[in-house]
C-alpha cells in the first residue's frame, strides 16, 4: 500500500517537530516529504514534490496561509490541504473554505485529533 | 197779533240774553248797544247793571272803552248782510291784553234789511298767544319747518323752508301750496295727512316703507325719501310731521319739520360703495352705534350675515363674549384716548394715517376654531360741518403671520444658542434665555444696553471695525472676548445678520469657551478610546501568546500516552490533560469576550428550530447527567422556531445546561420548558440545585464573579461562562435573569425575539 505522502507548512519548529513525531506513529500510511516556514516556500516545495496532502498554518511571514491555499488549489485542484490553525473564529474558518481548505484541525490538538481529520479526508477518496 | 208776536219773540230772545253764559250782545245801525248777555256782563263788566250797558256804542257798553273801531266790518255786515269777522286785542281797564275773536252776525226784518247785528265774542287770547309763540319757535328754528292749520292752509313757512324750496312765505302762507316745492301736482303732504286723521294704512299707501311712526311724539310719522325737483339734482329729506292740538285734545293743525339729509345719504351711498366693495373685511355704524353697512368680506370673517347685524347694534357679538363697545363705538362716542388705552392696553395705536382713528392688533379666542389675531382699524365718518356721524372699521385676519410670529418668538426662545436683537442704534430690544445664561444678566436688564458693552475693551476697536464695514467683509461674523456679567471672560464667535424687511438685527453668539471645552473632551475620548482599542489588542495578543504553548503541551502529552506507561504516569498525563484543557476553555472564553467588546463579533441569523436544539443539547450531556443520576424534563411547544445565529443559541443553552446538572445534587430533576409568548419566546432552565443567595443575584452574570471561592475549583471556572452567554442573548435583542432559593434551585430565563432585532 502506498503511503500517503505530506508537506508541513508551519512556521514554529516546535510545532513541526510535533507533527512529525505524531506521524511517526502511523508511518505505515504517512510519510512526511517536506516542509515549508512560509506561504511561498510552500508553494515552490508542492511545485517540487507534489504531496498528497498539505497542512498549512495560518499565520506566517512572506506570505499567509490563505494566499498560499489559492495558489496550491490553482495549481492542482485536487490537492489535499488541512488547515491546522490557533485562530478558530468562523471568519477564519470561512475564509480557509472559501480558498479551497479540505480540513480544518485547531490548536491545541491530541495525536488523535490529528490522525481522525487525516484519516477522514483520505477517506473521501 | 202779528206786532204781539214779535213782541213775545223779543221778550223770549231777551230771557235767553238774560240768562246765558256766552258772551253775545246786539247792535243796531248806529253801532249802540240793545242787548247784551249775562256772560257779557259777568265776564267783561264785573257784574255792571244791563242798563248801564245798554245805549252805548259797542266797545264802550262792553269794555267801557272809548270806541277804536278802525276797520270794524260792521258797517258792511249792516251793508251786504254777510257774517263778518273781526280779531284783535283790547287793553282792558284791568290793564290786561286780551285777544277777542268777534263774529258778526247779521239779523234781518221781513223786509230783508238787516236791522240789528249780533256779536259772539270769544276770547282767543291763550290761542293767539300760542300761536305767536309757535311762529316765533317756527321762524327761529333752524331746521325747515312748515304749519298748517286745520283747513290745510299754511300758517307758518319760516326761513329755513324758505331756503330749502326757494318759496317765500309771502308767497304761500294763507295758502294751502304747501304741496308745490315738492311734488309735480297737487297732492297731500304728510301734514295734511296728519291733519285728516289719515289711518296708517293710507300713510303706507303713499309713502311704502320709506316712513316710520315717530318714537317721540305721539300721532306723529317721519319719512326719507327723495325729491327730484328739489335743488340740483333732487334733494334727500328726512321729514317729520306732528298733530298740533287743542288743550282737549282737537287737531288743529300740523308742524312738519324738513332736514336735509342728501349730503349724508350721499355720504352713505359713496361709503356703501367704499365698504361693499372693498375685500377687506368693514363694517360701519351710526351715530346711534346701529351698523349701516357690514360688507361681504367681514360676512365670511364673522359667519354673520348683513341681514342679520344691519340696523342693530350687534357689532360686538362675532368678537366678543358680551356686549361691550367696539373701536367704532369709542370713535362714535369721541371716548378720550385713557378710555381706549383702558380696553385695549397697549395693544392699540393712533393711525399715522388718519386723524382720529385707531388701530389694534388683538386675539379673539371666540372665533374661528382656535381663535383669530385681527388687525383692526376704526375711523371718524365725518359731516360736511365736521361733525361725527358715524364710523368705519375694517378688520384684517392676520392669525396666519401672527403664528409665524409665535413660532419665530418660540424659536428665538428655545433655541440651544444665545440670540440677541439690535437696534439700528446698537441697542439690545430682545434676548433669549441661552442669552441670559451666557450673559449673566436677566432680560430686563439686557434691554437697552449696546451690544458693543459686551465686547472686552482690548477686543472693541477690532469689533467695531469689522461690523462697521462688514458690507464689505465676506462674513459677517467676528471672534472677539465677551464679558459676563462677573467680568468672567469668553471666548465667543458673534455673527449679526439683519432681519428683513426691518431695522432690526439679530446676532447669534457661539461659545467658543465651551467648544474648545468640548473639543478637548472629545480629545480625550478619542485617547481613551485609543487605549482601550490598544488594551483590546494587547489582551488579544496575550491571550493567543498564552494559547500557543498549550498547542505542544496538548500534543505531547497525547504522545506520551502512546508509550508504555505505569499507573502513576498515566494519572500525571491525564492531569496535564484535564488542567490543559482547562486553560484552553477560559483562554477561549476570554477570547470570546474580547471580540463581543470589540464589536467583533458576526451574528449568522438563520431560522432556528428551538425544539431540535433544546432536544439536541439535552442529548449530547446525557453521559453527564445520567452518571449523576439526574432526570431532565423538557416542555417544548412544538415547531417553534426563533431567528438567530444557532451556534450561539447552542451556546447559551449549553452553559445553563450545564451549569443547572453540575449545581444540582445527584438524583435531582431539571426542567427546561419554552414558552411562545408572540412576539418572542421564554426559555427556563430550572434546577433543584444549592440556589444563588438573593444578593448575589443581580452579579451573576458579571465577569470573574462567582457566588462562592470554594465552587470556583469545584465547577472549575473563572465565572466568564454566564457573561458570555449574557453577550449572546444581548446580541439577538433578548433578556436574561435569574430568580433563586436557597436550598431549592435555581431558576434562569431567558429570552430570544422571533423575528431579527435590528439594532
Amino acid at each position: 500500500m502506498r503511503k500517503n505522502r505530506i508537506l508541513i507548512v508551519e512556521d514554529a519548529p516546535y510545532m513541526r517537530e510535533m507533527i512529525i513525531e505524531m506521524l511517526n506513529h502511523a508511518k505505515d500510511r504517512y510519510e512526511v516529504v517536506g516542509f515549508a516556514t512560509n506561504g511561498k516556500e510552500a508553494i515552490e516545495k508542492y511545485s517540487e514534490l507534489k504531496p498528497d496532502l498539505v497542512t498549512m498554518d495560518l499565520v506566517m511571514e512572506e506570505m499567509d496561509g490563505i494566499q498560499a491555499i489559492r495558489k496550491i488549489k490553482q495549481e492542482a485542484p485536487n490537492a489535499l490541504i488541512l488547515v491546522i490553525t490557533a485562530m478558530d473564529t468562523p471568519e477564519n474558518r470561512n475564509m480557509a473554505m472559501e480558498a479551497g481548505a479540505d480540513g480544518y484541525l485547531w490548536k491545541p490538538f491530541t495525536i488523535n485529533n490529528l490522525l481522525d481529520v487525516l484519516e477522514k479526508m483520505f477517506g473521501k477518496d | 197779533m202779528r206786532e204781539r208776536g214779535k213782541e213775545k219773540e223779543r221778550d223770549y230772545f231777551l230771557k235767553i240774553l238774560d240768562i246765558i253764559e256766552e258772551t253775545v250782545f246786539v247792535i243796531d245801525r248806529d253801532l249802540r248797544i240793545l242787548d247784551l248777555s249775562k256772560g257779557c256782563l259777568n265776564k267783561f263788566r264785573n257784574g255792571v247793571e244791563r242798563e248801564v250797558a245798554i245805549g252805548k256804542r259797542c266797545y264802550e257798553g262792553l269794555w267801557g272803552l272809548e270806541a277804536v273801531c278802525e276797520g270794524c266790518p260792521v258797517s258792511s255786515v249792516f251793508e251786504k248782510g254777510e257774517v263778518a269777522r273781526t280779531e284783535r286785542s283790547f287793553s282792558l281797564s284791568n290793564g290786561t291784553n286780551r285777544y277777542f275773536d268777534i263774529e258778526w252776525i247779521p239779523v234781518f226784518d221781513e223786509h230783508g234789511e238787516v236791522t240789528r247785528v249780533i256779536g259772539d265774542i270769544r276770547d282767543v287770547t291763550e290761542r293767539k298767544e300760542s300761536e305767536e309763540k309757535l311762529a316765533k319757535i317756527v321762524d327761529g328754528l333752524s331746521i325747515s319747518t312748515i304749519v298748517i292749520n286745520s283747513e290745510h292752509n299754511i300758517t307758518h313757512w319760516n326761513a329755513a323752508v324758505e331756503s330749502l324750496t326757494g318759496l317765500k312765505r309771502e308767497e304761500v302762507v294763507g295758502t294751502d301750496k304747501q304741496w308745490l316745492p315738492f311734488y309735480p301736482e297737487k297732492r297731500p303732504v304728510m301734514a295734511d295727512l296728519i291733519v285728516n286723521k289719515a289711518p296708517e294704512s293710507e300713510i303706507k299707501a303713499r309713502y311704502g316703507d320709506k316712513y316710520k311712526k315717530s318714537s317721540l311724539i305721539e300721532g306723529a310719522y317721519e319719512a326719507l325719501d327723495f325729491f327730484p325737483s328739489l335743488g340740483k339734482g333732487g334733494k334727500w329729506l328726512l321729514f317729520t310731521a306732528a298733530p298740533l292740538r287743542e288743550p282737549n285734545g282737537n287737531i288743529v293743525g300740523a308742524i312738519e319739520t324738513l332736514q336735509d339729509v342728501t349730503e349724508r345719504k350721499n355720504a352713505e351711498e359713496k361709503l356703501t360703495k367704499i365698504v361693499d366693495g372693498v375685500n377687506i373685511p368693514a363694517f360701519a355704524i351710526n351715530k346711534e352705534h346701529k351698523i349701516t353697512h357690514w360688507n361681504t368680506a367681514v360676512e365670511s370673517l364673522t359667519g354673520l350675515k348683513r341681514e342679520e347685524v344691519v340696523g342693530t347694534d350687534k357689532q360686538w357679538l362675532p368678537f366678543y363674549l358680551e356686549k361691550r363697545p367696539v373701536m367704532a363705538d369709542l370713535i362714535v362716542d369721541k371716548a378720550p384716548e385713557s378710555e381706549i388705552k383702558a380696553r385695549y392696553g397697549d395693544k392699540y395705536k393712533k393711525s399715522s394715517l388718519i386723524e382720529g382713528a385707531y388701530e389694534a392688533l388683538d386675539f379673539f379666542p371666540t372665533m374661528g376654531e382656535e381663535g383669530k389675531w385681527l388687525l383692526f382699524t376704526a375711523a371718524p365718518l365725518k359731516g360736511s360741518n365736521g361733525d361725527i356721524i358715524g364710523a368705519i372699521e375694517t378688520l384684517q385676519d392676520v392669525t396666519e403671520r401672527k403664528n409665524a410670529e409665535e413660532q419665530s418668538k418660540t424659536i428665538f426662545e428655545h433655541v440651544r444658542t444665545p440670540l440677541c436683537l439690535i437696534e439700528e442704534d446698537e441697542t439690545i430690544t430682545s434676548v433669549n434665555k441661552e442669552f441670559e445664561a451666557l450673559s449673566g444678566y436677566s432680560r430686563e436688564e439686557v434691554g437697552g444696553k449696546k451690544w458693543t458693552e459686551f465686547v472686552a475693551p482690548e477686543d472693541l476697536e477690532k469689533v467695531i471695525n469689522h461690523y462697521y464695514n462688514w458690507k464689505k467683509v465676506e462674513s459677517p461674523c467676528c471672534d472677539f472676548k465677551f464679558v459676563d456679567r462677573d467680568g468672567e471672560i469668553r471666548d465667543v464667535k458673534v455673527c449679526i445678520v439683519p432681519i428683513p424687511g426691518g431695522k432690526i438685527k439679530v446676532a447669534s453668539i457661539t461659545d467658543l469657551t465651551q467648544l474648545k471645552r468640548e473639543e478637548e473632551l472629545c480629545a480625550i475620548c478619542e485617547e481613551l478610546k485609543e487605549l482601550d482599542d490598544m488594551k483590546r489588542n494587547f489582551l488579544n495578543a496575550a491571550y493567543h501568546e498564552l494559547r500557543s504553548p498549550l498547542t505542544p503541551i496538548v500534543g505531547y502529552a497525547s504522545l506520551l500516552k502512546c508509550d508504555e506507561l505505569g499507573d502513576k504516569q498515566k494519572d500525571y498525563v491525564h492531569n496535564i490533560e484535564k488542567y490543559a484543557e482547562q486553560l484552553r476553555a477560559q483562554i477561549n472564553r476570554m477570547l470570546e469576550l474580547a471580540r463581543i467588546d470589540g464589536g467583533e463579533m458576526e451574528m449568522t441569523m438563520e431560522d432556528v428550530p428551538i425544539p431540535e436544539i433544546v432536544e439536541g443539547v439535552v442529548k449530547s450531556f446525557k453521559p453527564l447527567w445520567n452518571e449523576k443520576e439526574q432526570t431532565i424534563n423538557t416542555l417544548v411547544p412544538e415547531g417553534i422556531e426563533v431567528r438567530g445565529d444557532k451556534l450561539k443559541i447552542i451556546a447559551i443553552l449549553t452553559n445553563l445546561i450545564v451549569n443547572a446538572i453540575k449545581y444540582t445534587y445527584e438524583g435531582g430533576r431539571i426542567n427546561i420548558m419554552v414558552e411562545d409568548r408572540g412576539e418572542d419566546i421564554r426559555v427556563c432552565v430550572a434546577d433543584t440545585g444549592i440556589g444563588i443567595p438573593e444578593k448575589h443575584l443581580p452579579k451573576i452574570f458579571e465577569r470573574f464573579y462567582m457566588v462562592n471561592t470554594s465552587l470556583t475549583r469545584k465547577s472549575e471556572s473563572l465565572g466568564l461562562g454566564l457573561s458570555i452567554v449574557k453577550e449572546y442573548v444581548k446580541l439577538h435583542g433578548g433578556h436574561i435573569w435569574a430568580t433563586s432559593e436557597l436550598g431549592k434551585g435555581s431558576k434562569f430565563f431567558f429570552t430570544l425575539p422571533k423575528k431579527e432585532n435590528k439594532g
